[in-house]
């Protein structure tokens, strides 16, 4: 059995915040539960109490607003994710991430919305969504706000929730034509393990894929938390792409990354696997976006 | 709540568990509460796969669901498999194929192969071990494993 706690199963998103604002750091939200049992089970976190939101079904699936952009409820399952034709075909980068996740039982419990307020550096989904710049809707006792998904993380498995705040949905912009992104982690074993390193690479492009015009990098498992490599952003920005900026792209992200040693992977390993995994990840992302529109792609 | 009642379909029959604590976990209360043992519990951290059961058709580590999240819903387990005294073809396949050695691993084995042919009848043998991929067996080296699913395969597709 699971150390002791008490159980709550709100019915709707309300009553959820009322809950998990009056009961505060003592109580822990419930989604998918593959970290959370995890956690409780080797004595990391010892909630009192977990709140169950798994019943909110106004969190869960993947629409389309009216101005295009796809909305994923929090409590949308990997698989959900991973099986999704509208995700397959429009934000293939997250395709990517998810179906690389844990094993398929882990990704029919786990949630998209539970791998972003985990934390975990090496969470695949939250670099893919960074690099397609994301933005999340929070709601909370004092109402809703919507951060851009850099601006969660206030530190290592620390996000920017105030008591009683939710993560409820998460906004994707797919981008107009000439748009295309990838992700892609290095891993020990094929299956079933953590990233040394993950890459995902969006881009904008223009005069038809020839040139750069938005470009955004994200990491994973390099430094405390999901990061995006700016430096190597702007190598590509306004440029005709091509192998060797790809390259030069990579040793720009290897350098600027906030990556340490661990018992993973020594420094100067981590940096080598970045500078080698951006090149290859980013002509994947330029070839989507070139495929953009076109039949079959 | 410390306790709540938990009402599911296991193996297509109904049962109700009163008082089940809510630190239990499905794989307890289907060992524990419904006798039904062949569910195996290993890690108990979702990473060997040998508690998997279908969840409502789902493959789910039956460690790291508490039972009253299963509360309403459909389960099956390794026991479910076969109908009346005949096996499934995939417990025919494994056993013909010899792709058994300790067993332990092999009721959540096969739970997660049935996902994967519920879901596609002629999988790739790259989509074969990516399904079993969360299920580790210690014994065998998976050859016979992945051989013995392809082989369930060609004998589920040929007509009777």
């Amino acid at each position: 059995m699971l150390p002791d706690f008490e159980l709550f199963e709100p019915r709707n998103l309300q009553e959820a915040i009322t809950i998990l604002g009056e009961l505060g750091g003592r109580a822990r939200p419930l989604a998918g539960g593959t970290d959370l049992f995890v956690e409780m089970r080797e004595g990391r976190t010892r909630p009192e109490y977990l709140v169950d939101i798994k019943g909110l079904e106004e969190l869960k699936g993947v629409t389309v607003s009216e101005d295009g952009q796809v909305v994923i409820g929090a409590l949308t399952s990997l698989r959900t994710l991973e099986r999704s034709a509208l995700i397959r075909e429009r934000l293939p980068i997250l395709y990517d991430a998810v179906s690389q996740m844990g094993s398929v039982q882990i990704r029919s419990r786990g949630t998209i919305g539970g791998n972003l307020c985990n934390a975990h550096a090496s969470a695949d989904g939250t670099a893919a969504m960074m690099a397609l710049g994301a933005r999340l809707r929070l709601q909370g006792p004092q109402g809703h706000r919507e951060i851009a998904i850099e601006d969660f993380f206030s530190g290592t498995h620390k996000t920017v929730l105030n008591g009683g705040e939710v993560l409820t949905h998460i906004h994707l912009s797919t981008g107009v034509s000439g748009c295309g992104g990838a992700y892609s982690k290095y891993t020990v074993r094929k299956a079933m393990d953590a990233a040394l390193v993950g890459v995902g690479v969006f881009l904008q492009t223009e005069q038809n894929g020839a040139v750069c015009r938005v470009a955004r990098i994200a990491l994973s498992s390099t430094g405390p938390r999901p990061e995006r490599a700016m430096r190597a952003e702007e190598t590509l920005v306004g440029e005709r792409l091509g192998d060797e900026l790809f390259e030069r792209a990579g040793e720009a992200a290897a350098a600027e990354a906030h990556v340490g040693s661990n018992w993973r992977a020594p420094e100067d390993y981590s940096r080598h696997l970045i500078q080698v995994l951006l090149p290859d990840v980013a002509r994947q992302a330029w070839k989507r976006a070139g495929n953009q529109g076109r039949e079959g792609s | 709540m410390k306790e709540r009642s938990v009402t599911l379909r296991v193996n297509g029959e109904l049962h109700v568990f009163n008082h089940v604590p809510v630190r239990k976990t499905l794989v307890q209360l289907l060992r524990d509460d419904a006798g039904l043992t062949g569910t195996k519990e290993g890690c108990g951290e979702g990473d060997c796969g040998a508690c998997t059961v279908l969840l409502d058709g789902e493959p789910v580590n039956s460690c790291l669901v508490l039972a009253s999240e299963a509360d309403g819903k459909e389960v099956l387990t390794v026991e479910g498999l076969s109908r009346e005294w005949e096996l499934h073809p995939l417990q025919q396949t494994f056993v013909e194929e010899g792709a058994v050695q300790c067993g332990y691993c092999i009721p959540g084995m096969l739970l997660a192969a049935k996902a994967l042919l519920d879901e596609n009848p002629s999988p790739t043998e790259a989509e074969i071990r990516g399904a079993i991929a969360g299920n580790l067996c210690r014994c065998t080296g998976y050859v016979r494993i992945v051989l013995a699913i392809q082989r369930a395969v060609a004998s589920m597709s040929r007509p009777r």
